[in-house]
């Protein structure tokens, strides 16, 4: 009986946490959004640190299990290294159409199951929250992209991860690793002769404006997730009406979040092309083709053919 | 409040004499434990994230090239060649002195290192040819600190690290600075040779200038390859570094033929112990930026700034004012690691370029090098030159001007950072 | 005990110059193969990895050797038995640091024992993280020889008063 009057007068202290340090970031918008909400229902008092406790984010997944935060975001191909494999799939490219494809399948079924899956394999250390997104993926580089006769040799920055840098290979190109605060210099002198990354990422710093930047063709091979992940043993001491209250901030949070990068998108393609950078599409099917093989592969290892299929049936 | 102790029990241990990277690490844990409720676990895991970068690999890379130049004195012939190329104007040897530091600039990447290595030839060597001793410490000392700014630069690898700027643009940002500063103080020196017939060098053959200048090509190379290899981007500044110890190690082995395969253990040995000093200062120095990320200590600064106009100029000055004040009593590497992390979010807001700021700093810093109470550059001139601090300081004066000068150009016209 | 640290103080520095090697020679590798169009992706994670081991390594023996940049005024303001305490008084503040770390730094490394490299998934980034414990450990191991040197000529001083009487 007491301990709930107690529960009820104190806030409990969220400290929430993304690894970009740029205060206009889509994760910024959606984080301060989590704080307005759940701050407002007087539950919790959110603290939102945009990489004032770390810009790496295995550093922060490693927080986040030994308490220095309770919510971090972090893309899939780290959680792998956290020995979650079946998170790679979200990593795959060419994994989804589009937009509306992703968000029905993230916030349907095939979500639900990667988030116990994520539970279970984390030791019960973290739950997914939502899932958020940083982009769509590009090719940009020396030259446009139509066939894989173009690809073909290019030494292009990609992640190092498994599955990602194996398409790259297989399509001709040549995956390389840069840092993210080098690539800039890296393009601009031939170190690299492309990358690949969604337009608020690589707009604002300027990697349009180099010569093995300019040419920028709309592959958009990766329709990216990324995990809204909170500390289990903090959910579970939630009473039901903090778990009522925390639910629709981060509901909220993540319609924000969603929203302020699709509007960032269109923002920084207008800028690319104000720039004087040359945007291309081109016909994706054969770049389809070979990622359905590596994705076919890649169920198969991990037994997630069904997922794969429940996907692809997805409208 | 609670900030006031954390700071009260960092000077107390820093004057009791625990060394800089202890005080740093365990003021964060007292912090951390004590204020913030997060673990202090977290500790002994943000020094361990505080390395985990490849663009700090070029610390002890850099580190290494200089270290087997030196066991091939490479000072010697680096001196002998300015002199040669120099010498036959008024004041000379004060002019070969300034060209054979901003030459090993380029090679080495701190400042302590021209000191000591130029100094302990040239001071005693000005003083025979009728410089005064003022002359012949101020010079040496002053033109030193080049070193650090001209690329590659260690001081430069640790803000890179330290905010995620570039360390090829940074590099790039630091050529013209440097060269700038050389030829005013080239120009300093030209007004104090006329005011005091300062002597000239004797002539040379054509000869003697062509084998001397044999002997020092090769070294002066190692700038290019690094300098050259970014900008035409043949590799990053990691990659630059493990090229130019190659680089190092084949010419001083096959040209020079100063040292051997033998040689290698000690030269790595003393690598790994002199760079694994900055490199765990900056990893307590990342346990700091922890409690002060916990602590949210960025916004009180920028608050701070943002009450006083958000104007971008005046941040810079006072940037310039603190770190003047710091570098009196304490090195570069140390203060950067202390307060970049604090200031760069709030020059982030304020609309800084990340390159210009850490220019700014890094030539602020290296005026520190040569103020007394602790500036390494003029303490080991001065003991070289045997001459007093004080009339030591005062012979830097003239040059220190340079420095600041150049500092406001940085500020006020930062397109000759060419980035 | 100072026949023990100086084994582990040379293990250390000879494991520390050959992780040296190992991240130079990468970053040679990195650089060569992208020339050669070749894609090696696990080049710059050994190379941090070696770095991370060396630079620690190297901070462990530097205790032992008194070396990590610091004031040393107060140290040289004291002379004999105030001094022997005054640095007795410092390595025990830094063995206290040590020591909580060496504990923090094993349940760190026991928490991601499992976890694995990106770039080379067969290794364990446990191993990685083991540098810490081991740092701090055999800093703990230095500072308690560095203190039970101080002690031994502290104890000469006493000694050489009672002579005097
Ligand atoms: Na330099
Ligand atoms: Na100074």
């Amino acid at each position: 009986g007491c301990s709930e009057d107690s529960a009820k007068s104190d806030t409990v202290k969220l400290v929430v946490a993304h690894n970009q340090t740029n205060l206009s970031s889509p994760y910024q918008t959606g984080m301060l959004k989590l704080k307005e909400v759940a701050d407002k229902s007087g539950f919790f008092d959110v603290e939102v640190h945009a990489g004032t406790i770390g810009t790496n984010e295995n550093e922060l997944v490693e927080k986040l299990v030994l308490g220095g935060a309770d919510m971090v975001l972090v893309s899939p191909g780290f959680m792998t290294s956290s020995g979650i494999d079946e998170v790679d799939l979200f990593s795959l490219l060419y994994l989804f159409n589009d937009y509306s494809h992703w968000e029905k399948v993230v916030d349907g079924k095939v979500g639900n199951d990667i988030a116990d899956i994520i539970y279970t394999k984390s030791g019960e250390k973290y739950r997914v929250a939502a899932y958020w997104t940083a982009g769509v993926r590009h090719w940009y580089g020396k030259q446009p992209v139509n066939s894989f006769a173009d690809v073909k040799g290019i030494k292009i920055r990609t992640q190092t991860s498994g599955v990602v840098s194996q398409y790259w290979k297989e399509i001709g190109a040549v995956p390389t690793s840069v840092a993210w605060a080098e690539l800039y210099q890296a393009l601009s002198s031939n170190v690299v002769d492309a990358a690949e990354n969604a337009y608020p990422y690589f707009i604002p710093m300027e990697h349009h404006k180099t010569n093995n930047g300019k040419y920028i063709s709309e592959t958009g091979h990766d329709f990216t997730t990324r995990l809204l992940l909170v500390r289990n043993s903090v959910w579970e001491g939630f009473t039901n009406e903090q778990h009522a209250a925390f639910d629709q901030a981060v509901t909220e949070a993540t319609k924000a979040e969603r929203q302020a990068l699709y509007s960032e998108e269109s923002t920084y393609k207008q800028k690319a092309i104000d720039d004087g950078a040359i945007i291309n599409t081109l016909d994706r099917t054969p770049f389809i083709e070979k990622a359905h093989s590596i994705q076919d592969q890649w169920a198969a290892k991990y037994g997630m053919t069904d997922v794969l299929e429940t996907i692809r049936q997805t409208k | 409040m609670e900030l006031a102790i954390i700071t009260l029990l960092f000077i107390t241990l820093i004057i009791i004499g625990i060394p800089i990277a202890f005080s740093i690490g365990i003021a964060s844990l007292v912090g951390i434990g004590t204020m913030t409720g997060a673990p202090t676990t977290m500790i002994p895991m943000k020094m361990f994230y505080g390395l985990n970068s490849y663009v700090l690999l070029a610390v002890p890379l850099f580190v290494l090239t200089a270290n087997i130049m030196n066991s091939g004195q490479i000072s010697h012939r680096l001196i002998n060649f300015s002199i040669a190329l120099v010498g036959r104007k008024p004041g000379g040897l004060g002019h070969a002195n300034v060209l054979v530091s901003m030459l090993f600039a380029g090679v080495s990447g701190s400042s302590t290192a021209d000191t000591a290595g130029v100094g302990k030839i040239l001071i005693p060597n000005m003083i025979n040819k009728g410089y005064s001793r003022e002359m012949s410490v101020g010079v040496t000392a002053a033109s030193s600190t080049i070193g650090g700014i001209i690329p590659p630069s260690i001081t430069m690898v640790i803000y890179g690290g330290l905010t995620n700027t570039s360390v090829g643009q940074l590099f790039i940002g630091g050529m013209v600075p440097g060269v700038l500063i050389g030829l005013g103080m080239m120009f300093v020196i030209s007004i104090i040779a006329r005011r005091d017939n300062l002597p000239v060098m004797e002539k040379i053959s054509r000869a003697e200038f062509i084998a001397l200048s044999k002997d020092a090509i090769p070294a002066m190379i190692t700038p290019l390859i690094i300098i050259g290899g970014i900008v035409f981007g043949v590799f990053t500044p990691t990659e630059a570094a493990a090229f130019s110890a190659l680089y190092a190690y084949l010419v001083s082995a096959f040209y020079y033929k100063s040292i051997s395969l033998k040689d290698l253990p000690k030269i790595f040995t003393e690598t790994l112990k002199l760079s694994c000093l900055s490199l765990f200062a900056l990893a307590a120095a990342s346990a700091l930026g922890e409690f002060l990320g916990y602590y949210q200590i960025n916004a009180t600064v920028s608050n701070f700034f943002s009450g006083i106009g958000n104007n971008e100029y005046l941040f810079l000055f006072i940037i310039v004012a603190f770190f003047l004040f710091i570098g009196t009593f304490m090195d570069a590497i140390p203060a950067m690691v202390l307060f970049v992390p604090v200031i760069y979010p709030v020059a982030l807001t304020l609309g800084v370029d990340p390159v210009q700021l850490g220019i700014v700093v890094i030539i602020t810093l290296s005026i520190g090098l040569i103020t007394p109470p602790y500036g390494l550059c003029l303490l080991i001139a001065s003991a070289i030159g045997e001459l007093s601090i004080d009339k030591s300081f005062k012979a830097v004066m003239p040059y220190i001007s340079v420095i600041v000068l150049v500092l406001v150009a940085v500020i006020f016209m930062p397109f000759i950072l060419l980035v | 005990m100072q026949i023990l640290t100086k084994f582990i103080a040379r293990l250390q520095i000879t494991l520390g110059v050959l992780l040296l090697v190992i991240f130079l020679a990468s970053t040679l590798i990195q650089v060569v193969t992208r020339y050669l169009g070749i894609s090696v992706l696990w080049t710059e994670e050994v190379a941090v990895n070696s770095f991370i081991w060396a630079m620690f390594l190297g901070a462990a023996v530097m205790v032992r050797e008194n070396k990590h940049f610091g004031f040393d005024v107060l140290t040289h303001y004291f002379k004999g038995t105030k001094r022997s305490i005054l640095v007795i008084f410092q390595n025990l503040i830094m063995l206290i640091f040590c020591l909580l770390c060496s504990l923090y730094s094993v349940e760190i490394t026991q928490a991601f024992w499992h976890s694995r490299w990106i770039s080379i998934p067969e290794f364990r980034q446990g191993y990685v993280w083991l540098i810490m414990p081991i740092t701090f450990i055999s800093s703990s191991v230095y500072l308690l020889d560095n203190i039970y040197n101080e002690a031994k000529i502290l104890s000469c001083f006493k000694g050489a008063s009672w002579n005097l009487r």
